[in-house]
């Protein structure tokens, strides 16, 4: 440290400043030494926008609540998302995808020009039978838009008419962590921004007291496959911007609650100091993650009120309870967590995610999936009812499904009342409802054999940039600049699902 | 022969730039010499006149060469030509009167000097005015009505709007009429109004109604840039691909009717157009700026505002249950000075009475309001019914009744109505009779 902390030796040239700022006699000289090229390419250059320098880092306080200051981009109709994401890849042949010609197939041999040498998983691919399966599950029709739903579902079934079914969602991943990864990331390698992170970015937050992007992990889940923190990551975002887990039990957020035997009086005048001590280090190097690090002890000392007040079920009457199920007095079963985030949602929070792990039925699918279903069913369809009655659904959207399908061929061997399912990314089924899509719609369709989409295709890159459109966001136009160069939550994807919006 | 003159004839619009800056140099350098007396000047003065005469008479040639090529005419030319002559004429006496300035009076010189400035300056414009359309000058300025002539017509809405004179039209105008316009008249081709474009140029008609793949100004704007016949020539600003399109659809589906209606096209030619119609009215709330010290007010006192969309300065303005603390009266006041920018409200469960309700109603372009939990009653309620552009109206857990819905249902922009937690249900007379277009949610 030198120079720059010296008032005389400082340059009178506003400019010069900012670079003292970042760069001292020591690092210029560490620097230089190396990349005096590279600072010389780019100055040649700089008149081409992309090696033009970084967006300049705002202040904290130009910041505000308000996002980045051109968006939205037009007049959304989306405010808050809840994101129930069934991780594990529920299977769309035994809920929503009815497939009646599988019946008399059932048992055949898939033939191989459906599958068309597509690659399997290593679980599936040295098998040597691949007998098409039906679902053991009966499927009716419900509601005016005669949705067909599986009795699997009874109260989904009942919700037909607020969903958009989209049943020809497609992925380029077959395994979890990159089908996860690419669904809340855009990109199937660990390290982007996920969605929550990219709305909190660009929207900023509508609740100064709770974080704008919050997630939920089903503790009655079967936790077969793990869930990574990354999947809630804000990746080269300002870490602000990161998804906060809230849990189950005495403390919702870790290290929240103030240390034992310390009663948090002089908590203020500590943040207030610290603030200060942190903005001489922002105006020494201009690094967004100060501002990042004042922003988060300031939230976290809000939560410490905040926080207490949304979990505190205390006030719901019983017939919330009744609706959502007996389950949702236990805190952190999906039930619960549904409603805490009707809760959250009624408090403004932007995003919410629900993670219910357990939906890999390899083996032993009708018995897993029914126990799945049974966890989750009636308080998802609770959810989208109350959103409904209290109008949050004008203004949320709510998404229900996982990071890929499931095969029609049985994985193992297919018994009378056994059958495993692996996994399929070619085709399977998701919903959205509320804010701005069209309800009692169905998109997309499969072939007869549940294997490929015919109609109308839907990419994971075309989902978020749908996503985004209804929060008033060119998916095109949401950019960050690192590594020298522009990212979007859709790379150079996605395409708007029009038909499917209001 | 003939090529070999256009050839030549060419480099007037180059050319021309030489003797302005001779002549002007001369002037301003005689200018110096009256004014600080510096005399020895004067030879300078005169070579200054020499190089601007010799040189306006080959620009002068030039042009004379250029006009005889063909594409320009009208009256337009002719002022110009003279004035091009003139300024000939004008910058020889100039030089002769300076060589021998002994001879003259210096008055007389003086006003040669600046009538020579008035006639350069008239065969300038003029000039100017050939190559780039007469409006080229004034189209922007700053005064008189000239803005407003330039723009298009003014229509009542989008609907009565028609393809040629509001979509067409501009487009010729801004990338076709500055070569194809009367006076100029390239290719022997005026564009500027339906019957002038109807009738073509020399090689024939230009466009045959419902047949874009034979029509020479489709080819033409199509073709490869660079590609000899392509349109607009020169390097000019090329045609976009909405515009092809608009153009196609006018001559294909569209007959090339004068007459046909905007919204008989395309979905997505419209909303490609329609932001461009000149809509009375759609101009003032396209301006509304936001006011971020305005904003920033409203925070303080406990409101959270969010913009909708930068475009039309709307606002989604939200009053937490924890910020109004019994003030929400009060705090309502505050909103006054953005009423119009007020797009979605939220106000629930703050302690809204009814008397409130009369100053929201002033709110005009309100499309969301949420009063949930207030306790407010149909007679506030009914003041509701001047929000015109109202959609989503949540009342839910208030003192209405069925007879309350009377006034609602005058809203025609009405498409949600929440009565969930109040007295209404679902089988009154007064719920039947809504409009089947409003969705009435009365809970689980």
């Amino acid at each position: 440290m030198c120079n720059h902390q010296d008032e005389t030796l400082r340059s009178t040239n506003r400019d010069l400043q900012e670079i003292e700022k970042k760069m001292d006699r020591r690092r210029f000289l560490t620097k230089t030494s190396l990349g005096i090229g590279s600072l010389a390419l780019g100055s040649l250059m700089a008149t081409e926008k992309i090696f033009a320098g970084n967006p300049p880092v705002p202040r904290l306080e130009s910041r505000g609540s308000q996002g980045i200051s051109d968006l939205p981009h037009f007049m959304p109709k989306a405010k808050r998302i809840i994101y129930l994401f069934q991780a594990g890849g529920p299977s769309q042949l035994d809920l929503f995808d009815y497939k009646p010609k599988l019946t008399d197939m059932h048992g055949q041999e898939l033939p191989d020009s459906v599958r068309d040498g597509q690659r399997l998983t290593g679980m599936s691919a040295d098998q040597s039978s691949f007998p098409m399966t039906s679902s053991a599950f009966k499927f009716h029709q419900y509601g005016e838009s005669r949705a067909w739903v599986s009795e699997l579902m009874p109260h989904t079934a009942e919700i037909v008419d607020e969903l958009c079914f989209i049943k020809s969602m497609q992925t380029g991943q077959i395994n979890h962590d990159p089908a996860i990864t690419f669904f809340q990331t855009g990109h199937q390698l660990p390290g982007r921004p996920s969605m929550g992170a990219w709305l909190s970015y660009g929207l900023g937050s509508d609740n100064q007291n709770l974080p704008s992007f919050i997630v939920l992990v089903s503790k009655n889940a079967v936790q077969d496959q793990p869930l990574y923190a990354r999947l809630w990551g804000n990746g080269f975002l300002p870490s602000q911007h990161q998804g906060i887990q809230f849990r189950s039990g005495k403390d919702p957020v870790l290290y929240l609650g103030n240390p034992e035997n310390y009663d948090g009086n002089d908590r203020r005048e500590m943040l207030d100091y610290l603030k200060s001590l942190n903005e001489v280090q922002f105006d020494t190097y201009g690094d967004a993650e100060i501002n990042a690090r004042i922003a988060q002890y300031e939230m976290a000392f809000r939560m410490q009120t905040s926080v207490p007040e949304v979990t505190d079920m205390s006030a719901e009457p019983d017939w919330v309870y009744e609706m959502y199920g007996e389950e949702s007095r236990d805190p952190g079963t999906y039930a619960a967590n549904c409603l805490l985030a009707r809760k959250l949602i009624e408090k403004d929070v932007k995003f919410v995610q629900l993670y219910h792990q357990g939906w890999d039925q390899h083996g032993n699918l009708p018995n897993g999936i029914r126990n799945q279903c049974q966890k989750t069913d009636q308080a998802t369809a609770a959810l989208v009812k109350d959103l409904r009655q209290r109008g949050l659904l004008e203004d949320t959207l709510v998404v229900w499904g996982g990071e890929f399908g499931r095969t029609v061929y049985s994985q193992g061997t297919l018994s009378p009342e056994n059958y495993g399912r692996d996994h399929h990314p070619r085709c399977f089924t998701k919903w959205m409802c509320g804010a701005g899509v069209r309800p009692g719609m169905t998109y997309g369709e499969t072939d007869d054999f549940g294997y490929n989409v015919v109609k109308d295709p839907v990419h994971v890159h075309d989902l978020q940039a749908t996503i985004l459109h209804l929060f008033g966001i060119d998916h095109e136009k949401l950019t960050y600049k690192h590594l020298g160069r522009r990212f979007r939550l859709t790379d150079v994807e996605g395409n708007v699902v029009k038909r499917i919006l209001t | 022969m003939q090529g070999l003159f256009t050839f030549i004839g060419r480099f007037h619009p180059l050319w021309v730039h030489l003797p302005i800056g001779f002549l002007m140099i001369a002037v301003f350098l005689k200018v110096y010499i009256v004014l600080v007396k510096k005399a020895v000047l004067q030879e300078a003065v005169n070579f200054c006149l020499f190089l601007g005469a010799v040189s306006a008479a080959i620009a002068a040639l030039l042009g004379f060469l250029l006009s005889q090529s063909g594409g320009y005419e009208g009256e337009l030319l002719d002022v110009h030509l003279t004035a091009g002559w003139i300024t000939v004429a004008m910058s020889w006496t100039a030089w002769w009167v300076n060589k021998n300035e002994g001879k003259f009076s210096k008055k007389l010189n003086y006003i040669l000097l600046g009538v020579l400035m008035i006639t350069l300056s008239v065969a300038g414009h003029f000039g100017g005015s050939l190559t780039h359309g007469e409006d080229y000058l004034t189209a922007y300025a700053p005064f008189g009505n000239n803005q407003k002539a330039n723009r298009q017509r003014l229509l009542a809405n989008a609907e009565e709007a028609e393809v040629f004179t509001d979509v067409i039209q501009p487009i010729l105008k801004s990338k076709c009429q500055s070569c194809h316009r009367a006076g100029k008249m390239k290719g022997e081709l005026d564009m500027t109004s339906f019957e002038s474009l109807m009738v073509g140029g020399e090689n024939g008609p230009v466009l045959i109604p419902a047949d874009t793949e034979n029509s020479e100004l489709i080819r033409r704007v199509k073709l490869p840039s660079d590609h000899d016949d392509f349109m607009p020539a020169e390097g000019k600003k090329p045609l976009t691909e909405e515009e092809i399109q608009w153009i196609s659809w006018w001559i294909e589906k569209g007959n090339a009717d004068p007459k046909v209606l905007l919204m008989q096209a395309d979905e997505e030619l419209i909303a490609w157009a329609e932001p461009r119609l000149n809509i009375m009215g759609a101009e003032k709330s396209a301006v509304s700026n936001i006011d971020t010290a305005q904003i920033q007010g409203l925070e303080r006192v406990g409101f959270r505002v969010r913009v909708l969309s930068q475009e039309s300065a709307a606002l989604d303005i939200v009053l937490p249950a924890e910020s109004a603390g019994g003030q929400a009266s009060e705090l309502v006041k505050a909103l006054l000075p953005v009423k119009d920018q007020v797009y979605w409200l939220t106000l629930a469960g703050v302690g809204i009475q009814d008397s409130d309700l009369t100053l929201i109603s002033q709110f005009k372009n309100l499309q969301r309001l949420r009063l949930e939990n207030n306790p407010i009653t149909d007679r506030g309620i009914s003041s509701l019914k001047s929000l015109t552009n109202l959609e989503v109206l949540n009342l839910n857990g208030t003192k209405i009744s069925g007879a309350g819905l009377g006034p609602i249902a005058e809203i025609k922009t009405l498409r949600s109505l929440y009565l969930w937690n109040t007295s209404v249900n679902s089988q009154e007379d007064w719920v039947k009779k809504m409009s089947s277009a409003v969705k009435v949610v009365f809970g689980e």
